[in-house]
């Protein structure tokens, strides 16, 4: 984690603009955020979400990496884009620049229009360094390990996510760093140490607790075991189908069995569908998403799945940065299809 | 409207980390009458005016203070100390004989707060002392307000300014997170006087509360913090205070985002013909037990004692029909509490007609309920032809409800406290598991319930 030798307070002016939010989470959450940079990989629709809540938290720096060309689909669906006018030129964050800009002036934008992956791992290393949080959306299976690898050696907080037509979700690594907690909550095992923190803001509230909170990896995360005996009766529980939607999406991308014709690629998923529900103790027939509906697996992105994932991330985020609330452990999946939002805490023990 | 013309709604809102989204199809599922809302809280008049024991009580009397010196007077908002009141929380101590005599030996003019400020020329200092310092003397005279309680004390501007270093009105706005000195609030309050008389001046309106405006809400802080002080209430930031004077709703970014997402998601369901997919959602700070942070559930079935969706259509209400005008009984029971527009009553044993929305029945509306013979027992058949709305109203007749006070009911008294019985022994099995509930949405409450046992199940 890079060290901040300023620490800049939020003005006058920035509390009135940021009033309602510093009334949700306080003015020392606003100030970590003041400080914060933040770095997101992939400008799709997922990444504008993200970047817009971020921007409107108040976020120091916010650091944008994508090196593709905005794609003739994507006008009018990104609602970061001019849709008035031809952006097929431009790279993607390139694009979504001026709005970005206009709709928060405090924010410094940078706009990275590299192949962000190749870059040397030592080059990645260096760069990542220097930020509060690392996002990266849409990216293939193999980077997003190798990302993640990089963040948890260097503490720096970590998010992944996708969107997967009406499915999507989010991986969240935070190892290692510290959240101000509600002591008592059973549901949450906390690892490490406890320490008392003395200047709680408002006296009415419970005791806030600063805990430590310990993470798997990605592929620890997306590789739990299911078939050990005392889980075995969990799984039903615990897993949800929604899960296995998003574990083949993610399989498939690991084992480059991808190559974007619909029809092709349903018939890819299926087999690697049929093994991971099995391989949770689900029963094919009882998924709520059949494989007739798989086609909503893929493109284009169904906004409101962006939005709700998207929502989810940026949540996330802002929690991490500013070390309020519990944070939300491993996985979050949400699914369109029966407009459920449901927190995996993978892996399971 | 919808419910009227048979077009589903999607009904949301968010408040912080928190969002939902609910489905509304007629006959299918609840409609938005069909749960009680829960009501602004209100706080009684001789509280604000007599007793404060919260900054709220003083945030709200600032207000009303306001409202009397710059805006549009409400008798309602008085804030002078109200003679007549009985303790709130002793209402058979009366008045001693001496305080009555006092009360008619220091006979208060019935002159309206504006009119004296007037008279004075909006002197803030002389303002300041009469709000703070005669008006206080004289509640400290009503000694049955006191025995229990710790007299306020009152304050003169001269002394206010001593206390405390006092900062200008600027430097003041820059400590908006701070807590003002006392001789800080003082400087605010004379600025804000003689700010607003001037702004007052230059407007044809009386001008209005927001919470905005920085010299109106200077001048609520100052105020606040003034009286809060005279009662021995901790004193709050300008922050704290504008949030309890703007009823101020926290919102981000993201909660509207997903909420968004949400009701389009439904949306596409119900426009796909899918209605039997869509669900309710809400979102929640944690998961529950079960890993959802957005919770999931079908549709509520409508509930039998809607007064809107239900066959029935009936309404249980309290009053006092001695004390209730007819006029109450239109603006606030029908109109404000049923949303009637154009209200037809007529008495379902006599078919007088009570209210008629073409005002041929106005003469009546000063008049008391029991001046009409409607007494406990009467079913009021009302009509409100501009919604297509018919409510059968059940007047049951109490005698601790005074003027135009009511308590709305859907159910009756008896078949009510049969329920709550019922719902007391659910708790109770629930246990321990349910969370307190940091929602004031009882909807959020009854789902945390619901969850709870949904999760008692699973273990």
């Amino acid at each position: 984690m890079s060290e901040h030798t300023e620490n800049l307070e939020v003005s006058k002016q920035e509390q009135e603009v940021y009033d309602r939010q510093i009334r949700l989470w306080g003015i020392e959450a606003q100030n970590k955020l003041r400080n914060a940079k933040a770095l997101v990989i992939g400008g799709t629709q997922l990444g504008a979400e993200v970047a817009k809540t971020l921007s409107l938290a108040g976020v120091d720096e916010l650091h944008l990496v994508d090196h593709r060309l905005v794609d003739e689909s994507e006008i009018g669906s990104n609602f970061l884009f001019d849709a008035s006018v031809d952006n097929t030129k431009l790279t993607k964050w390139a694009a979504a620049r001026s709005f970005l800009t206009n709709l928060n002036r405090n924010v410094k934008l940078f706009v990275d229009e590299n192949n962000f992956f190749e870059k040397s791992d030592l080059d990645i290393e260096t760069y990542i360094k220097r930020f509060t949080i690392v996002i990266i959306l849409d990216q293939s299976y193999d980077h997003i390990v190798k990302l993640n690898e990089i963040c948890r050696k260097n503490k720096v907080r970590f998010m992944a996510g996708a969107i997967f037509g009406w499915v999507g979700y989010t991986f969240l690594d935070f190892n290692g760093h510290k959240f101000l907690t509600k002591p008592e909550n059973p549901s949450f095992p906390v690892i490490c140490y406890e320490e008392k923190v003395k200047n709680v803001t408002d006296i009415d509230d419970d005791q806030l607790v600063l805990k430590e909170y310990s993470y798997p990896s990605f592929v620890e995360a997306f590789n739990s075991n299911f078939s050990a005996k005392k889980i075995l009766r969990k799984c039903k529980r615990l897993v949800p189908s929604s899960y296995f939607l998003v574990k083949s999406m993610l399989t498939a991308s690991k084992e480059n069995k991808l190559t974007g014709d619909l029809a092709e690629d349903i018939e890819a998923i299926l087999p690697i569908w049929e093994k991971e529900v099995v391989a949770g103790n689900h029963i094919l027939e009882d998924q709520v998403v059949q494989p007739y509906k798989f086609d909503h697996l893929f493109g284009p992105d169904f906004i409101p799945t962006t939005a709700c994932v998207g929502g989810v991330i940026g949540q996330e985020a802002i929690k991490a940065i500013s070390e309020a609330e519990n944070p939300l452990r491993t996985i979050f999946i949400y699914s369109a299809f029966d407009s459920t939002g449901i927190t995996c805490n993978f892996p399971l023990a | 409207m919808c419910y009227a013309a048979d077009r589903p709604l999607i009904e949301s809102g968010s408040s912080g980390y928190l969002g939902q989204v609910q489905v509304i199809m007629r006959g299918k599922t609840e409609c938005y009458e069909c749960q009680e809302k829960p009501k602004q809280v209100t706080f009684p008049g001789c509280t604000i005016r007599n007793t404060p024991s919260e900054h709220i009580h003083c945030t709200v009397w600032s207000k009303h203070a306001f409202n009397q010196l710059f805006g549009e007077v409400d008798i309602d908002d008085d804030v002078s100390p109200d003679m007549k009141a009985e303790d709130p929380e002793h209402p058979n101590e009366e008045p001693s004989q001496e305080e009555k005599e006092a009360e008619v030996a220091g006979a208060p003019k019935p002159i309206g707060t504006r009119q004296w400020a007037e008279s004075v020329e909006f002197d803030a200092e002389k303002v300041f002392d009469k709000l703070f310092t005669q008006d206080i003397e004289y509640l400290r005279k009503m000694t049955h307000l006191w025995k229990e309680r710790k007299q306020p004390t009152p304050l003169l501007f001269a002394r206010a300014m001593t206390m405390g270093k006092a900062l200008s009105f600027d430097d003041a706005q820059n400590q908006s997170s701070e807590v003002w000195s006392i001789a800080t609030c003082a400087t605010v309050f004379a600025t804000c006087i003689k700010e607003l008389l001037k702004e007052l001046k230059k407007s044809e309106n009386p001008l209005s509360f927001d919470k905005d405006h920085q010299m109106v809400m200077s001048f609520v802080a100052a105020c606040a913090n003034i009286r809060a002080n005279i009662f021995s209430i901790q004193l709050k930031s300008l922050f704290d205070i504008k949030a309890m004077a703007g009823n101020i709703i926290p919102a981000i970014a993201s909660t509207n985002a997903i909420v968004a997402g949400m009701i389009v998601t439904e949306a596409l369901k119900i426009i796909n013909g899918c209605e039997g997919d869509a669900k309710c959602s809400f979102t929640r700070k944690t998961p529950n037990p079960r890993g959802k942070v957005f919770l999931d559930d079908l549709p509520y079935p409508p509930n039998p004692n809607c007064y809107i969706c239900s066959a029935s259509h009936r309404v249980f209400i309290y009053v006092n029909p001695n004390e209730m005008t007819v006029q109450g009984l239109r603006d606030k029971v029908l109109k404000q509490e049923l949303n009637m527009i154009e209200p037809d009553v007529i008495d379902g044993n006599t078919f007088n007609v009570v209210i008629s929305s073409d005002g041929d029945t106005d003469a009546s509306l000063p008049k008391k309920l029991a001046e009409l013979s409607i007494s406990n027992g009467a079913v009021l058949n009302c009509d409100d032809f501009a919604q297509d709305l018919e409510v059968k109203l059940f007047i049951r007749a109490v005698s601790h409800l005074k003027g135009d006070a009511y308590e709305v009911s859907r159910v009756d008294e008896e078949e009510k406290k049969d329920k709550a019985e019922k719902e007391e022994a659910r708790k109770r099995k629930v246990g321990d598991e349910v969370e307190p509930s940091e929602e004031p949405d009882a909807k959020r409450a009854k789902e945390n319930q619901k969850e709870a046992a949904a999760a008692m199940e699973i273990m």
